[in-house]
């Protein structure tokens, strides 16, 4: 019995996988031909940008920009929806907003990717590495909103469910040099061109990242992380590409393939963005009054990016042929800001005034022309506040990391406790996983 | 219901007294000596028969030398034959007869008197061959072993034996229907009456909470698919249809189901849900010989609805209208103001009360020289149906087996090949779904066009129609090679190829005239295939060393299978002539699946028999399956059996007279159910909306790489005993099975990516039951004889554990049998309101808009279910008997699952008797009502009021024969007879079928047909 027992070990030993393999199934499509064909890995990529432009955590009433402008101080209430009653309260308990799934899944997908190009061998090479930075490049940008909305989380960087659901919470700083490490890599191997949907051919519309994409992405890690002198640096080299980038009217700032837009998603379930509808059909919120007494008279922001309160940024709410706006991701606005924020810190302060009467002209302000770093500091978050308002939670992450949330809180919500600028985790997760704990507060 | 229980234990008493009366220990065995010979040698001496005759009998065998030449050769096949008959097969021929004393037999020559002429009688009625009890050493599978159910220590129940031509055994159908009842511990669910509709199979219980309960099925030695996934696309057959119905049972020589652990472990990942050995055909020797059968009959629906008369059910209607505060209209009530209220029409009688008939012919040619022998069987079929015009289903096969090799020889070859096809053309759906229309509808034909202007069902007959083409071949080559006695090499190469398709005509004329201008017609096609091939080598070494005997097996399997469906849509025809022509439509989609199965292993089996009285037997098997995950494709399995014959020993062989056999059986393994689905372990990736005008895909199922075969450990314990020469013979079994390692889909935490996986759970389920079989010689003189057989099973079927289960599988909930269906509560009918009233669960009861729980559960598998057999003989007629009985709940057919009383259908008597009725008296049945009230209808069906006794005893097919008087007609062999499947049924229940519980499928068929077999 025994002697029968080795003979069958060395029958079925490994060569036998070989045997044993029964390919892949016709007619469905899994990760071991997705990765076989150019059109098939890029589908995989596009799935991605898809998912991400139908919803979720990305964009509608369940975007980042309507959450965190609610707990912020943007937005004022106009739906009795208790659970945007509670985000706008600060009361969240467990359970009401769910962003962390959206983005670990946005991290699978992209892991799913890597792992998939890694083991190809029949991709164009060109395009194997356009899609390998694209990969990294969502998940860099998923961690940096996800750090930013729950504190520490886990760093999951492949797809073995097995490892993946037990794994605890990674200190913050990890996975910011995570995230810093996969835009390097990025900007080493993604396209300086904006490409098509071939991956191959230069495109006029922004919808892939781009070498340009991730640098600007990095500067605001940078700053967020303090590394100003790196936040600078990689500012710069996409703000000097002025025949690519640069600012426009502001309103053109939203429009496709503005040249404004260092990233921009399709919309590709109605041929308006989620946020335009969310703002001037469902109406959900309207700006703060705070918010609107942040602007200066003359500001003609004002006039441009809101109607009759609400936030008016995107202004198409009707299906045409062709979309005529594109939900911006990363723009040069933005980045004009993250240099002079960064410039300011490093007591450039002519440099980080140049950079904030770029906005502020656009604006039809007035030049800002001397004060102390401090005051100039201020002017910079001032001018996020009215620039970058209803945009992607900038508001709500700014006043966690300037220190000054809770006196800013305490006046929208007497009831504020420090604990509530890091949202909960689900029930769900916490069961799921036993080695995740749930943010402190909660 | 109370006639059932006690019913079926009122029989089984019955028989005990019966028996006792007819044929106690005290009955001296006619003209018998009661010695019983077991013989089975070809091609020997009469002088060793002889020979062994005086051993078993310990009787001194005389003759004169000189006048019976002891030299000659015969063929002794005796399997415990009464030592007179075997006398009379081997003397009588020859001229000499023989007189049985205490102290031995003497032979002479002379002519038999009237004595022994009756024990040569008895062997040309044929009784010998149909012995009313099981022969103890008729063959049986074990595991790739040939044993006798004397030697066998595990369970396997020889179901089939069709040797020779028997009429009892000339079923027609699938082949499965055949083990409905024989087999104890097997339960069978028909879903239909039609031919291929699926056909649920259990061995010992639900094993699985998600996955296939279907047995592994081996015909000669081939692993055959057993379902058409997707059903050829037809919506009669159903989503899952019976590849099964696609095998010959004419072609079918034996079935062997293997159970328990001794029996089933070294089939490995595939023996969990036990095995079904299916044996065709095979070559005889002898000069060639054809047999013919032919047979006709007709089959119908046996049972009916009572439904409503015309003026039943206008006034249930107008009542309705009443109640709900409606004025009829012309839109809402067209049979009461627009159609003629005088009409009648049985639609239960149009659509589905024909009498199909069926042809069944059969040849088989067989013969053959020491060396070579060979088999050329065909047949041919065709079944009308029981709808109106002319459907059919239509079928011809062959088989073939030819083998090589004298006994002498050292190599023997031999293979078979089978092949079998069916075409079908049968209405798209059933139309017994229209048998509840209005029976006051305007008329199916004016002036003989098809009327349109009601959703009249004749239309029908013009489309969808579907055509099914079925073609299945099988076939095996073996070769055997003897290197020495005791050591033989074994090569099995298998094969089979499982083809199917399909056209379903959705053609113009389906729409009315009057709007069928711009209207087009539509075609779907259909192609199924699934092949497989196997090879298996073996080597096998018997030997013995003083009293023990040893057996040893080692193998190895390598199977490759695969399936694919194309499914291909036409539409845009715009004229019905063209369907074949696919340039005539506008445009074609089409979609493919297909996927590949690879299984592999290596098994080995070692048996020992130590004075014929000591049986031990282990087997193992380590295999790999392609459909799991690359980090569990292998696993080992094992199993142990073991087994004393106890009746031999000294001591009970000498004090228990009474005793004539006893075996105790125990045996314990494990087993593993691969049946996970193909490719299972793979992610898979869907489309998603388009990006930047290009192709989108997102994962929607993770991969798993662990994805394991589930696993059951199966512990039997067995007794079986003889009494009175094994007048009386009974065995009793015990099993208990856990299964573990459950697949289910189960939560993970989201940050994974995808919140949940397919993937082995550690939920146990508990299967254990008592099999019970007792077989009894009631009766037998000279010329008569009555024989029964009754066996009952009692399962047991509980979840023993699942971790992690939640408020979210309140289906499934820990401590019940698994299959228990979730229900509310009914709290009968509110006597204000008149609608049905629920529990909340909470001791309230509540109208059905609330918010309901399901806080009641039904058990829907069977408490005990069984069969009786009788044989009866007399002379040359024979009559067999088969009642199948269960004991159950399940879903009542009465309630129609969309229209409540009131609205435009008719309804069954049943399903309004005590209706409410505004008295304040306590009512069975809510109000009538168009729509107000079917919240709570539909809410009531949900409810355990939809449950009930689905109990049912079963006349499962009965056969008269009369053998032909051979000799005058010079006929090897021959019958005559009549035969009858589904006589009657005797239940509780109140629709059509306790066995289906199915309003939308044709129940199972009522059939009566005669028949004649011969062989020359």
């Amino acid at each position: 019995m025994k002697y029968l027992y080795i003979l069958m070990i060395v029958l079925l030993g490994g060569a036998c996988n070989k045997i044993l393999d029964a390919g892949q199934p016709t007619g469905k499509v899994t990760s071991t031909t997705v990765y076989e064909n150019n059109a098939t890995a890029i589908a995989a990529i596009n799935g991605i940008y898809s998912t991400m432009s139908s919803g979720g955590s990305i964009t509608g009433n369940k975007g980042l920009s309507f959450l965190c402008g609610l707990s912020a101080d943007e937005f004022a209430l106009q739906t009795v929806d208790f659970i945007q009653q509670a985000l706008y309260q600060n009361t969240l308990v467990a359970g009401d907003v769910d962003c962390w799934q959206d983005f670990y899944n946005y991290i699978y997908q992209a892991n799913l990717v890597l792992e998939g190009l890694e083991k190809s061998q029949s991709l164009k090479e060109g395009i194997r590495r356009q899609l390998k930075g694209e990969a990294l490049f969502v998940r860099a940008f998923s961690y940096f909103c996800l750090v930013n909305l729950y504190g520490d989380v886990p760093l999951l960087l492949g797809t073995d469910y097995k490892y993946n659901a037990v794994q605890p919470r990674t200190a913050l700083l990890t996975v910011y040099a995570q995230v810093v490490t996969d835009l390097d890599n990025a900007i080493a191997i993604l396209s300086g061109d904006f490409l098509g949907a071939d991956v191959e051919s230069i495109s006029t519309d922004r919808l892939r990242p781009t070498t340009w994409s991730a640098k600007a992405l990095l500067a605001r890690v940078y700053l967020y992380t303090g590394e100003y002198e790196k936040a600078i640096k990689a500012a710069d080299t996409v703000l000097n590409k002025k025949y690519l980038f640069d600012t426009v009217p502001l309103a053109d700032v939203f429009v496709k393939s503005s040249k404004e837009a260092i990233w921009q998603l399709e919309p590709v379930k109605n041929k308006y963005t989620e946020e335009g509808y969310l703002f001037l059909v469902d109406t959900l919120a309207i700006c703060s009054k705070s918010l609107l007494a942040a602007f200066e008279p003359g500001d003609n922001r004002m006039q441009s990016w809101t109607l009759n309160g609400y936030p008016f940024k995107y202004k198409n709410t009707s299906p045409v042929d062709n979309p005529l706006e594109y939900l911006m991701m990363i723009r040069v606005g933005e980045l004009y800001l993250v240099h002079a924020e960064a410039n300011a810190h490093l007591k450039n302060l002519d440099g980080a005034l140049a950079d904030l009467n770029v906005i502020r002209k656009r604006a039809g302000l007035t030049s800002v022309t001397a004060g102390t770093q401090e005051q100039i500091l201020n002017a910079i978050m001032q001018e996020r506040r009215v620039e970058l308002f209803s945009e992607w939670g900038h508001r709500w992450f700014d006043l966690k990391r300037g220190g000054n949330i809770d006196e800013v809180m305490k006046m929208k919500t007497s009831s504020w406790q420090a604990y509530q600028q890091l949202y909960p985790l689900t029930e769900y997760e916490l069961k799921a996983n036993p080695y995740l704990k749930q943010n402190t507060g909660y | 219901m109370q006639f059932l229980i006690p019913g079926s234990f009122q029989v089984l008493t019955f028989y005990i007294c019966a028996f006792v009366l007819t044929c106690g220990p005290q009955q001296v065995y006619g003209q018998y000596s009661g010695y019983k010979i077991t013989i089975n040698a070809q091609d020997v001496t009469l002088k060793t028969v002889f020979e062994e005759i005086q051993r078993q009998t310990k009787l001194i065998i005389g003759y004169s030398n000189d006048k019976l030449n002891q030299d000659v050769k015969v063929n002794a096949s005796y399997c415990r034959w009464p030592l007179e008959e075997v006398l009379a097969d081997l003397l009588i021929k020859r001229g000499f007869i023989w007189k049985i004393d205490t102290n031995g037999i003497a032979i002479r020559e002379g002519k038999p008197d009237e004595q022994i002429l009756q024990y040569q009688r008895k062997l040309d009625q044929g009784i010998k061959e149909i012995m009313w009890h099981r022969n103890l050493d008729e063959i049986v599978v074990n595991g790739y072993k040939i044993t006798t159910i004397l030697l066998n220590t595990g369970n396997t129940v020889p179901a089939v034996r069709a040797p020779g031509i028997k009429p009892q055994f000339q079923q027609t159908g699938n082949i499965l229907n055949q083990l409905q009842g024989p087999v104890t511990g097997l339960q069978i669910s028909m879903s239909g009456g039609m031919l291929g509709t699926a056909i649920d199979i259990k061995i010992r219980g639900q094993l699985s909470l998600m996955n296939s309960t279907m047995p592994l099925i081996v015909v000669d030695g081939v692993p055959v698919k057993s379902q058409i996934t997707d059903g050829l696309g037809s919506t009669i057959w159903g989503a899952v249809a019976s590849a099964l119905a696609y095998i010959n049972p004419a072609d079918v020589e034996s079935i062997d189901v293997l159970k328990d652990a001794d029996a089933t472990a070294i089939y490995g990942s595939r023996g969990a849900n036990g095995v079904i050995v299916i044996t065709t055909k095979t070559a005889r020797k002898g000069p060639g010989r054809l047999s013919l059968n032919v047979k006709t009959g007709i089959a119908n629906v046996p049972r009916r609805y009572h439904l409503l008369n015309t003026q039943e059910y206008l006034d249930m209607r107008r009542k309705a209208l009443i109640n709900d505060k409606i004025l009829p209209t012309a839109q809402n009530a067209p049979d009461l103001l627009t159609w003629d209220t005088t009409r009648y029409t049985d639609w239960q009688k149009e659509l589905i009360g024909r009498a199909a008939k069926f042809y069944n012919m059969q040849s088989a040619f067989t013969g053959g020289n020491d060396t070579t022998q060979y088999y050329v069987g065909t047949n041919y079929q065709k079944n009308g149906t029981v709808f109106p015009g002319d459907f059919y289903q239509e079928g011809w096969g062959v088989h073939l087996n030819a083998s090589r090799g004298a006994p002498t020889q050292r190599l023997h070859l031999g293979g078979s090949w089978s092949y079998f096809n069916i075409h079908s053309f049968l209405p798209s759906s059933d139309f017994i779904n229209y048998i509840f229309l209005p029976p006051n509808t305007p008329p199916a034909y004016i002036d003989n066009e098809l009327n349109y202007s009601w959703v009249n069902p004749y239309i029908g007959l013009v489309g969808p129609l579907f055509t099914a083409n079925v073609h299945n071949r099988f076939g095996n080559f073996v070769a055997q090679y003897r290197v020495r006695k005791g050591l033989e090499l074994k090569l099995l190469l298998g094969d089979q190829l499982l083809k199917g398709s399909s056209k379903t005509i959705m053609p113009i004329a389906m729409i009315a005239p009057s709007v069928r201008s711009g209207a087009t017609g539509s075609m779907t096609l259909y192609h199924y295939e699934a092949g497989s091939t196997i090879m298996e080598p073996q080597i096998t070494y018997a030997d013995s060393i003083g009293d023990l005997k040893l057996d040893m097996l080692i193998g190895g399997t390598y199977q490759g299978a695969m399936e694919s469906r194309t499914t291909m849509v036409a539409s845009g025809y715009k004229d019905d002539g063209h369907y074949d022509n696919l340039a005539y439509a506008d445009s074609i989609s089409a979609t493919n699946y297909k996927s590949l199965y690879k299984y592999l292993a290596a098994y080995g089996k070692i048996g020992f028999n130590y004075k014929g009285k000591y049986l031990v037997n282990l087997s193992v098997r380590r295999d790999g399956s392609s459909r799991l995950g690359i980090r569990s494709r292998y696993a080992t399995f094992g199993g142990i059996g073991a087994g004393w014959i106890f009746f031999k020993e000294h001591l009970i062989d000498s004090n228990l007279k009474v005793l004539s056999f006893g075996k105790v059986r125990v045996s314990y393994g494990s087993t593993g159910n691969d049946q996970v689905g193909d490719y299972q372990y793979t992610d898979e990736y869907s489309p998603v909306n388009n990006y930047q005008n290009g192709y989108a895909l997102s994962p929607n199922s993770l991969a798993n790489p662990d994805l394991a075969r589930e696993k059951t450990r199966k512990l039997e314990l067995a007794l079986d005993l003889g009494f009175w020469n094994d007048r009386l013979m009974v065995s009793a079994c015990y099993y208990l099975y856990r299964s573990t390692n459950q697949l289910a889909s189960y939560p993970l935490p989201t940050m994974v990516g995808i919140n949940n996986i397919v993937g082995n759970i550690p939920a146990v389920i508990r299967n254990n039951g008592w099999e019970l079989e007792m077989r009894t010689q009631n009766l037998t003189t000279a010329n008569f004889s009555w024989s029964s057989v009754v066996n009952m099973t009692i399962p047991k079927n509980k979840l023993l554990s699942y971790p992690g289960s939640d408020a979210n599988s309140n289906y499934l909930l820990v401590g019940k049998p698994v299959g228990s269906v979730f229900v509310y509560k009914s709290e009968g009918v509110d006597k204000q309101t008149g609608a049905y009233v629920f529990s909340d669960g909470h001791g309230n009861t509540v109208a059905a808009n609330e918010n309901l729980s399901r806080s009641y559960w039904i058990n829907k598998s069977p408490t005990y279910y069984g069969s009786i057999q009788h044989t009866f003989m007399y002379k040359r007629w024979r009559l067999d008997m088969l009642f199948v009985y269960v004991k159950t709940m399940g879903l009542t057919d009465l309630y129609d699952r969309v229209y409540a009383p009131g609205m435009q259908r008719n309804q069954d008597k049943h399903a309004i008797a005590g209706i409410w009725d505004n008295t304040g008296e306590t009512a069975m049945h809510q109000r009538l009502t168009v729509g107000t009230y079917r919240t709570s209808y539909l809410k009531m069906l949900e409810s355990n009021m939809a449950y009930v006794d689905c109990s049912y005893l079963r006349c499962q097919s009965i056969t008269l024969s009369r053998r032909l008087p051979l000799r005058k007609l010079h006929l090897e062999d021959g019958n005559v007879y009549v035969q009858s499947q589904n006589l009657f049924t005797i239940t509780p229940y109140k629709g059509l079928d306790p066995e289906t519980q199915s309003r939308s499928k044709l129940p199972l068929l009522r059939s009566f047909n005669i028949g004649i077999q011969i062989q020359i």
